[in-house]
């Protein structure tokens, strides 16, 4: 099991995460902690739990799909292919704001330290960091400002209304 | 002006700490250059042919005198003794040391300034009216609301990485000095019928290598909305934008594929869901930020009087009385004129000032102006508010330092990008035709009596010196590894817009100042009595330049 920063810490993780949207390995039908890629969850909805489900989205699958479907989930990954693709940012805001989506997003993929501190921001509670990135380093980058302008998810009130 | 609280103080304290953090995991080779690329782009640091080039934003184009001293000294001590304005309304610094940029920004962040989205794929510097609160045609000062977006954009942790870079204009006035239908999103502030105000929003315009003019996106915004609606527009930009061609990435592709219909139905879908949300703006806040913009503290003065005296000082000097007439502009408030520093002279690159006219331009700013000086678009000064009667002590002092060209508004106050002198991208170099361009068009009596015309020359379809909207445009070009420089006319920046049309096959640069000759005499053989330039070739179109120009 690999490792991944959850509540300002490194912590063991218990899931598995399936990186094929192609086939589905049969093994993980019924692996409760498979993170699967949702297109193929969606065919083997029926053979599942009804709660505590894991899928994962890639970037170019807008969270709307599964806005239908969020009381399975008791996480839902979001994959960077690439950290300069910020479409993931928009996705685990609206999972939260718009659709109350109450469980775990995992950033998963090209997951670096400097871009932490906005996944927070936006809504991400859930970090598997890429292999190469220096863990301890990245504990450090969650707060670089402590009082950010904007309103987002966290902090969902704009600093102006401190003032 | 905006001065910082605590929290702005803090904001821009902690940038300085966490940039020199990635430069120095940078050096110890912990970022690779492909990751430290948006890091440092996200500070206005380009790696340029020769040296690494710095942009530091001027929020809007207003800053004061003490910033101005600033710049002088980094210039001085971290540079080759000169800073280049842009035509974002900032300015550059082209041979600073990779090393010595955290403490560049570290001196700026003293003086409440920054170098944060000077560039990157994220909401840039916002724009606007050069003679904001200012102007005689102004309905509503923009300088709050470019501050509300200022903050609002700084650090937005979900548009960090959009699929393209993010302009933002916002005008106020009746003239749009702003290009406001040239933006990924152009600002009107207007009223509405019962006097409240609002904002007219549009949206996809943009120059580059597919120049587009922005569509309406809402006619009217409620006044508290202005962030809350942003977000929303950046939202759907950000997760439907193209990423797979970056010459395909801006809004406006996006725009123009969805329809405006279209792509109005899905901002307001997600506005739907942030109107009234705790996100939305206050009266407080609005207030809080207006205030901050208060007129200064003029002294009531004879509009009458000053006018005398300006007179009998215009009658003594020829060359004084050239100036006055295109370098100073009419002002709310009698007594006053707001003044433009023409940066635009022979020999010195468009834009470009030396360390020691800065130091002493911030003197004349305390001296003159309340101690405020604006960068325009135009890639010139701007004191906004000076006494008719001090002008002409004004014009001297800038006579003794160099800044006394009497070309504002005419054919050889070119807006010039730097071009492949500095610019990795460019095709070709600008400045030295510009340069050409400046020598050949030195009669100023000759260029008054012209009157009014843009001249934008862009070394590369990135058109950072915007030719599209110029009313003659000139664009480097690439040609089998040799440069050319095609001329394009009837370009203009004004509200609604209208893009420049090729004349014809490029020219060699040498070329350039012929040609620009020769599109002149057309329009001096055609014109009637006060037409502008751009008046005249929209009345007798393209083919009578063409003509003149390949006959």
């Amino acid at each position: 099991m690999d490792k991944v920063i959850e509540n300002g810490q490194l912590v063991q993780d218990k899931y598995t995460f399936v990186a094929d949207k192609e086939t589905l390995d049969p093994k993980y039908i019924d692996d409760a902690n498979a993170i699967l890629p949702w297109g193929l969850y969606q065919g083997i909805k029926d053979q599942r739990p009804a709660i505590g489900n894991a899928v994962w989205l890639d970037s170019d699958e807008l969270p709307d799909a599964i806005k239908d479907d969020l009381s399975s989930f008791s996480l839902i990954a979001i994959n960077f292919p690439a950290f300069t693709d910020g479409r993931g940012y928009s996705f685990a805001y609206r999972l939260r704001h718009t659709f109350g989506y109450k469980g775990k997003i995992r950033a998963v993929g090209d997951v670096l330290i400097d871009q932490l501190s906005a996944f927070k921001r936006v809504g991400f509670d859930s970090f598997a960091l890429r292999d190469d990135q220096d863990s301890d380093e990245a504990l450090k980058h969650f707060s670089d400002f402590k009082d950010p302008y904007q309103a987002s998810i966290e902090p969902a009130e704009p600093l102006f209304r401190k003032l | 002006m905006y001065i910082y609280n605590n929290y702005d103080q803090q904001i821009v304290d902690e940038r300085v700490v966490q940039y020199r953090d990635q430069l120095g995991r940078y050096m110890d080779g912990k970022l690779s250059d492909a990751e430290f690329l948006p890091l440092r782009l996200q500070n206005g640091l380009y790696i340029q042919r020769l040296a690494p080039m710095l942009r530091v934003a001027i929020p809007y184009g207003l800053f004061s005198s003490e910033q101005l001293r600033t710049l002088a000294k980094i210039s001085r001590d971290y540079d080759k003794g000169y800073a280049h304005f842009s035509t974002r309304q900032n300015v550059q610094f082209n041979w600073p040391a990779l090393e010595d940029t955290p403490d560049i920004l570290a001196e700026l962040a003293k003086v409440q300034m920054h170098a944060i989205q000077t560039s990157g794929n994220c909401i840039r510097n916002t724009t606007t009216d050069q003679f904001a609160g200012v102007a005689a045609d102004e309905y509503i000062d923009p300088r709050p609301y470019c501050e509300l977006i200022r903050q609002w954009s700084t650090f937005h942790p979900e548009f960090a990485f959009l699929p393209r870079k993010f302009k933002i204009a916002v005008c106020g006035s009746e003239k749009d000095r702003a290009a406001t239908y040239m933006h990924d999103i152009g600002v009107e502030i207007v009223k509405n019928d019962k006097g409240e105000v609002g904002y007219k929003v549009i949206v996809g315009g943009g120059l580059g290598r597919t120049p587009v003019i922005g569509s309406v996106i809402t006619e009217f915004l409620p006044e508290e909305d202005l962030l809350t609606y942003l977000d929303a527009i950046l939202r759907v930009y950000n997760q439907l934008g193209r990423r797979d061609n970056k010459y395909k990435a801006r809004i406006k592709i996006l725009v123009r594929s969805m329809g405006i219909e279209a792509f109005r139905e899905q901002v307001d879908e997600h506005f739907a869901g942030l109107k009234g949300t705790e996100a939305t703006l206050t009266s407080k806040e609005l207030e809080r930020v207006k205030s901050c913009f208060t007129m200064p503290d003029y002294p009531s003065l004879d509009d009458n009087d000053a006018e005398l005296t300006l007179k009998a000082e215009v009658g003594k000097d020829a060359a004084f009385a050239r100036w006055v007439k295109t370098n100073t502009h009419p002002h709310k408030v009698a007594g006053f004129a707001s003044v433009t520093i023409s940066l635009k002279k022979q020999g010195t690159a468009p834009g470009d000032i030396y360390d020691d006219q800065m130091d002493t331009l911030a003197d004349l700013a305390d001296q003159y102006s309340f101690g405020e000086i604006r960068a325009s678009h135009q890639q010139n000064l701007i004191l906004a508010d000076v006494k008719k009667t001090e002008l002409y002590a004004l014009y001297q002092a800038l006579k003794a330092i160099g800044l006394d060209s009497a070309n504002a508004g005419t054919l050889t106050d070119m807006i010039c990008c730097p071009g492949g002198d500095f610019c990795a991208l460019a095709n070709a170099k600008s400045i030295p035709v510009a340069d050409a361009i400046m020598e050949k068009f030195d009669d100023l009596d000759y260029l008054h009596d012209l009157g009014e015309i843009e001249l934008n020359i862009s070394g590369c379809m990135n058109a950072c010196g915007h030719h599209h909207i110029g009313n003659i445009g000139i664009l480097g070009v690439d040609k089998k590894g040799k440069e050319f420089f095609q001329v394009s006319l009837g370009g203009s920046q004004e509200k609604a817009g209208s893009l420049a049309k090729i004349l014809g096959p490029a020219f060699a640069a040498e070329e350039i100042p012929n040609v620009i000759e020769k599109i002149l005499q057309v329009f001096v053989a055609n014109r009637q009595p006060d037409e502008k330039f751009l008046e005249t070739y929209r009345r007798i179109g393209i083919d009578p330049f063409k003509e003149t120009v390949y006959g």
